[in-house]
């Protein structure tokens, strides 16, 4: 079922959204529907097993002035996988928006498979958009690197995943589901 | 003593293309090793393989550190025995604390009870920092992340210092630098406070000037064509190396 959001007053909406295999289906349909609105968008996927879901994002600019934030990060161990579509839409009239949208996921594991679209759909001139997507492998080079200081492998990987993480936890708030994801980590690789 | 050897090695990219042809070298601890030679010799290759690069197969040859065959060893597992790589190209690892994750490399090879603290290791990492102009801001940083190629190569040397190896290979770590950071890196370099035996590989004579090596050798088509003293480092910067090539 898709989620329907519409942000009404000029205060940042806040949504930090963590997905570590419940559900399938994540869909989200937020309206920017003042001037001055804005929303950030965090989300933390952790996927390990056969887990899978597919996630929808569509933020629509109604309004001039408003700013909307999507920031995906996801670690994807054993076969999980994960489909990502992110679209932004800056309605005609919703001069001087700002929208940025980025999804990057790390496959750990051979039988993991990540899938990330951005979309932006773009009405208005004056406006400032932005995306930018990956889905990799741990990368070989940053592994030999931390091995050759006397890391072995298993950790050296945990602190890769770590890191790739960081940026997005650091704004993350603390909650039960955070530390119980964060254990997911440490155990998964 | 303590000594790193390695005998008629062999070793092919994992595509098999053929990269050093048979080198043979003995180092022991507290010399200063020197390998030059023209690009597309296997001056790196011979540095990464040493390590325990994934992206080499060894078809011949061995390689002992201190009397021990690490030639199949991870290379964590040779970093432990007392090797050490300063990368010529330093990789950058997003969101990891440099200082975090060196204090982690020191205190891996530490008893439980001698590890450092957060705060004894931070005080340390800045008084070494400091002999090598490196900022204090070089405690938040993230690993190599957004540093200048200088910095690069410094912060290798910082690792050096800190993990204090039996035998160190720094793969040219004076490309790309300027004639201070050079001095400096030369400077800790020699000053270390504890014994190294070194193998420094170059593409110039210039860090020779403030770091004097004991040999010299030439690298060429994956071969050692020719060893001597400090002196044919001289004679490669006047004749080049197309006099070796036969």
């Amino acid at each position: 079922m898709v989620k329907k959001i519409i942000v009404k007053n000029a205060e940042e909406f806040f949504l930090p959204l963590i997905w570590t295999g419940e559900e399938n289906e994540i869909k989200y349909d937020i309206d920017l529907n003042k001037e001055g609105s804005s929303i950030k968008l965090l989300m933390l996927i952790i996927g390990s097993n056969n887990n899978w879901a597919d996630v929808d994002i569509k933020i629509t600019h109604k309004k001039p002035n408003t700013k909307s934030s999507v920031i995906v990060r996801g670690v994807l161990n054993d076969a999980s996988r994960i489909n990502f579509n992110g679209l932004v839409k800056i309605d005609k009239g919703s001069a001087l928006s700002n929208a940025w949208l980025a999804a990057h996921l790390l496959l750990t594991s051979d039988m993991a498979k990540g899938r990330a679209v951005p979309s932006l759909e773009i009405l208005e001139n004056d406006v400032k958009a932005g995306h930018a997507t990956t889905v990799g492998k741990i990368d070989e080079s940053e592994i030999f690197y931390l091995m050759s200081r006397g890391i072995k492998e298993k950790q050296a990987k945990q602190i890769i995943v770590q890191g790739f993480l960081q940026g997005l936890l650091n704004d993350f708030p603390q909650s039960k589901e955070k530390q119980s994801a964060l254990k997911q980590i440490k155990y998964a690789i | 003593m303590k000594s790193l050897e390695i005998k008629n090695l062999h070793a092919q990219t994992t595509d098999g293309k053929e990269i050093l042809k048979g080198v043979s070298l003995k180092i022991k601890q507290g010399e200063i090793h020197t390998i030059m030679g023209p690009n597309g010799g296997g001056k790196s290759t011979l540095a990464l393989v040493l390590m325990g690069h994934p992206g080499y197969v060894i078809t011949q040859g061995k390689i002992f550190l201190n009397g021990k065959d690490i030639t199949k060893l991870t290379p964590d597992k040779r970093a432990k025995l007392g090797l050490f790589l300063g990368f010529q190209y330093p990789v950058e690892v997003p969101g990891v604390n440099f200082a975090n994750f060196l204090r982690m490399a020191v205190n891996e090879e530490k008893q439980k009870k001698d590890q450092l603290s957060p705060i004894a290791f931070r005080n340390l990492l800045l008084e070494k920092a400091k002999k090598l102009s490196v900022s204090d801001e070089i405690v938040k940083r993230m690993l190599n992340e957004g540093f200048s190629g200088g910095e690069k190569k410094k912060a290798e040397i910082l690792q050096l210092a800190l993990l204090k190896p039996n035998f160190a290979i720094l793969d040219e770590p004076d490309s790309g630098l300027d004639v201070d950071a050079l001095k400096y890196i030369a400077k800790t370099i020699n000053a270390l406070d504890f014994p190294l035996g070194l193998l420094l590989i170059t593409h110039y004579q210039r860090i020779l000037k403030y770091i004097k090596p004991d040999f010299v050798h030439i690298l060429l088509k994956g071969k050692i064509v020719k060893s001597g003293k400090a002196i044919l480092a001289a004679q490669i910067e006047k004749d080049g190396y197309e006099n070796f090539n036969s």
